[in-house]
């Protein structure tokens, strides 16, 4: 837990790299998935998503998968079990986040209605 | 050489960028682009360009250090995200793609990473100046002394001194600065991005 709450809290790009790795993935694949998941307001650059990959690596947070099927130039990444716990920990901080932003609007927020559509 | 003197299907330019100017070789690699010119090569102080049709082609420069076994997979990943690989320079590599609108035209697509990058540019700048921080004092030290004792005591010594040492000083110094200047504007640009409050 400790471990979990040294590396909180990810970067966007990081978080949504690692909820796309529950699935096997290589990099290009997260790009088109992170796409897809942000709706297209996320376009990762390829030189971010190789940092990022080395990084969570090095962290443990995901794994180089091995895979004899595909081509050996693209590696194959998925999540490990510290990964998926630092996703569950991330929503939750994530929540809160949300969750007080949107009672302190609704408290404070409510005269100026101006701000907030 | 590939030099197609009939043709003239390339050309060499000698031109000296330094480390902190990435991005106005990207700019120069664009505007030569634009007239036809095709990077094709890098080498030291040298770009080697191939003639085609005039296109107007974004340039971008990383700087990474990796293992030789890694590259092919950090290539692969440029290449699948729509980016032509060129050729590498030390640690540079140089990566290309066409210039249209709504396609993504940076390598870097969070602050985070961009620091990321220029911290470790910035750190391989301060590692090569830190041989010559640490031999410049004693280099200065010998020459201080024998300019002090004169040429009474050892002509040869004295001449070594002259002729040898206080050049490699003085150039010694002269890169130091420079590389000084380019750990400060890395700086700066570092500094510039943590302004930025995106992430």
């Amino acid at each position: 837990m400790n471990r979990i709450k040294k590396i909180s809290p990810l970067t966007e790009t990081t978080f949504y790299i690692l909820i796309s790795l529950l699935e096997p993935l290589h990099g290009y694949g997260i790009m088109q998935k992170v796409i897809n998941l942000s709706k297209g307001r996320i376009h990762l650059g390829p030189g971010t998503l190789y940092g990022a990959l080395g990084n969570l690596v090095g962290a443990g947070l995901i794994i180089h998968k091995e895979s004899l099927e595909t081509n050996p130039r693209r590696k194959i990444y998925i999540i490990t079990g510290l990964g998926k716990e630092l996703i569950k920990y991330e929503i939750r901080r994530l929540k809160e986040m949300v969750q007080n932003g949107e009672n302190l609007l609704h408290e404070k927020g409510a005269a100026d209605e101006s701000g907030y559509s | 050489m590939r030099v197609d003197t009939v043709n003239r299907r390339f050309k060499t330019v000698f031109k000296i960028f330094f480390a902190w100017q990435e991005k106005k070789e990207e700019k120069w690699l664009r505007e030569m682009s634009k007239k036809g010119w095709h990077l094709d090569n890098t080498s030291f102080l040298n770009y080697i360009f191939r003639k085609g049709e005039l296109k107007d082609m974004i340039y971008r420069l990383d700087f990474k250090i990796i293992r030789n076994e890694n590259i092919d997979d950090y290539i692969t990943l440029f290449e699948d995200a729509g980016w032509e690989y060129i050729s590498r320079l030390g640690w540079w590599y140089y990566f290309r793609t066409e210039a249209k609108k709504g396609k993504g035209q940076e390598l870097y697509s969070d602050n985070a990473s961009r620091i990321r990058m220029y911290n470790s540019l910035r750190w391989f700048l301060i590692i090569i100046c830190a041989p010559i921080v640490y031999n410049l004092p004693s280099l200065y030290g010998r020459i201080i002394r024998t300019l002090e004792s004169g040429t009474r005591d050892d002509l040869l010594a004295h001449t070594m001194v002259i002729n040898f040492t206080v050049p490699l000083a003085i150039f010694l110094t002269l890169v130091l600065c420079l590389m000084v200047y380019g750990i400060i504007s890395i700086s700066i640009v570092i500094k510039r991005i943590k302004s930025d409050i995106r992430e």
